[in-house]
């Protein structure tokens, strides 16, 4: 897990800190989280609240599951929105807003596991991430054990695979804009993806074939 | 997209079980934290100065408001003098009574060039010169008794005052009918108003030698004044 991360770190941790974007000026797409982004940077509070309301719980599930922890979620929840409102003096919409946010979420997410290495060992808290925690599996309805199956299941994905699986599920990402947020290319954010979504499903079949 | 998209997601029960499962929201306490943030830093330099210039504003405009008010307050109040008559004493009264005299006869010395012949002359047959110098002592008597009671300075002053506006006077009375007689013609319109006048200009006129516009203006004179006797500017 560890190795995993390193590798991750390479990918680019730079925009954490507030950095341009090397492949802003590619997408040439403005949508309208972009001119929310604009408006606060005109000082428009209102704005930003629209634009946070938009994107907060899915960059939290992203978080929450890509952390495996839920404080240190909460943590880096905050500090990217910091960044997300520290950029605003030099944001500029050639770009779409989702990729941009996960962009600096994945780096700081780096960042962190670059300051806490003990991050790899620290399951301690997954349960919490259960559907449904402590509860005994045969009282479960079999879609709650699907549920509870692939929850488990994502959780012991590589993080590579499973940060390419909730940037496709939590933030609707195309491949493009995957392999953009997580500094690979095209075909390595395909494979990834395809490789977490086997394993899932793989998961999901095992258990209910379990007589 | 939407193709890609169903490609890569080709297990509908991975994800359909996903979205069942994703369902954690950001907490309460989070979103506040972030929004009272995203506030704070989100202020626009003029927005951030707004908010201390109003009461700045104020705080100034009642200021100088204070300042100018107690500066008035200081200023030292103007109230009109209230002079009674009873104040002066009779001796005052009397300065005053001769300095209004003294004021009128210098005024009415002054009009002289205004309306050279305003006052008849009984003596209409006396020589210019007579004249002039009749009116220079007029002047001076009346400044003389005028001044009796004043100070020497002040009888000097208005003496040479009265004098100048004499002289001035006589001046200005010679000036004129040594034009109309310069310039061939009869007597001048303003001469003309008074009869005294009228004949003392007849009477140069013949002293001049113009016989003939003389006995011209003369005519003209018996013509207006019928009954005005004069023997020295008769034919």
């Amino acid at each position: 897990m560890a190795a995993s991360a390193e590798s991750m770190t390479s990918s680019g941790t730079a925009l954490c800190s507030g950095a341009t974007l090397p492949y802003a000026p590619a997408m040439g797409h403005t949508p309208d989280d972009s001119a929310l982004m604009l408006r606060y940077k005109d000082g428009d509070v209102a704005a930003f609240e629209t634009l946070y309301r938009r994107h907060n719980d899915p960059l939290y599930r992203y978080l929450l599951r890509l952390c495996r922890h839920r404080d240190t979620a909460e943590d880096i929840f905050q500090d990217v929105w910091g960044k997300i409102v520290k950029s605003r003096a030099t944001y500029r919409p050639t770009a779409k807003f989702t990729t941009f946010l996960y962009r600096v979420a994945h780096n700081c997410f780096i960042d962190h596991l670059r300051r806490n290495k003990r991050h790899a060992g620290n399951t301690e808290l997954d349960a919490e991430l259960h559907s449904h925690p402590g509860e005994p599996p045969e009282t479960l309805t079999e879609r709650s054990l699907a549920k509870e199956r692939l929850s488990r299941a994502l959780l012991d994905l590589p993080d590579e695979q499973r940060d390419v699986f909730l940037l496709h599920e939590e933030a609707g990402l195309n491949l493009d804009e995957i392999a953009a947020v997580t500094g690979s290319n095209r075909e390595t954010a395909k494979s990834r993806l395809r490789y977490a979504v086997n394993k899932l499903r793989a998961a999901i079949d095992e258990q209910s074939e379990r007589p | 997209m939407s193709n890609e998209r169903k490609n890569l997601a080709d297990d509908p029960l991975v994800a359909d079980t996903y979205a069942a499962l994703a369902q954690e929201q950001a907490p309460e306490r989070l979103n506040k934290r972030v929004l009272r943030m995203a506030a704070r830093e989100g202020r626009t330099p003029y927005l951030r100065a707004r908010t201390w210039l109003r009461p700045a504003a104020w705080a100034a405009t009642i200021g100088l408001s204070l300042a100018i008010v107690l500066e008035l307050t200081r200023l030292p109040q103007i109230e009109p003098e209230t002079v009674s008559m009873d104040a002066f004493t009779p001796k005052d009264m009397a300065v005053l009574r001769e300095a209004d005299v003294r004021a009128q006869a210098q005024s009415g010395a002054k009009q002289v060039p205004v309306v050279p012949s305003a006052t008849p002359r009984t003596d209409a047959a006396a020589a210019p010169d007579e004249d002039v110098s009749a009116r220079r002592v007029t002047a001076d008597e009346n400044i003389a008794a005028s001044s009796t009671r004043a100070d020497e300075g002040e009888r000097i002053s208005a003496k040479r005052l009265a004098a100048e506006t004499a002289s001035g006077a006589a001046s200005f009375t010679v000036a004129a009918e040594e034009k109309a007689l310069a310039t061939g013609g009869a007597c001048p319109a303003k001469v003309r108003e008074s009869a005294e006048s009228w004949l003392a200009c007849i009477k140069r006129l013949r002293e001049s030698g113009q016989e003939a516009l003389a006995d011209g203006e003369y005519d003209e004179f018996k013509r207006i004044f019928p009954n005005f006797a004069d023997i020295g500017a008769d034919k």
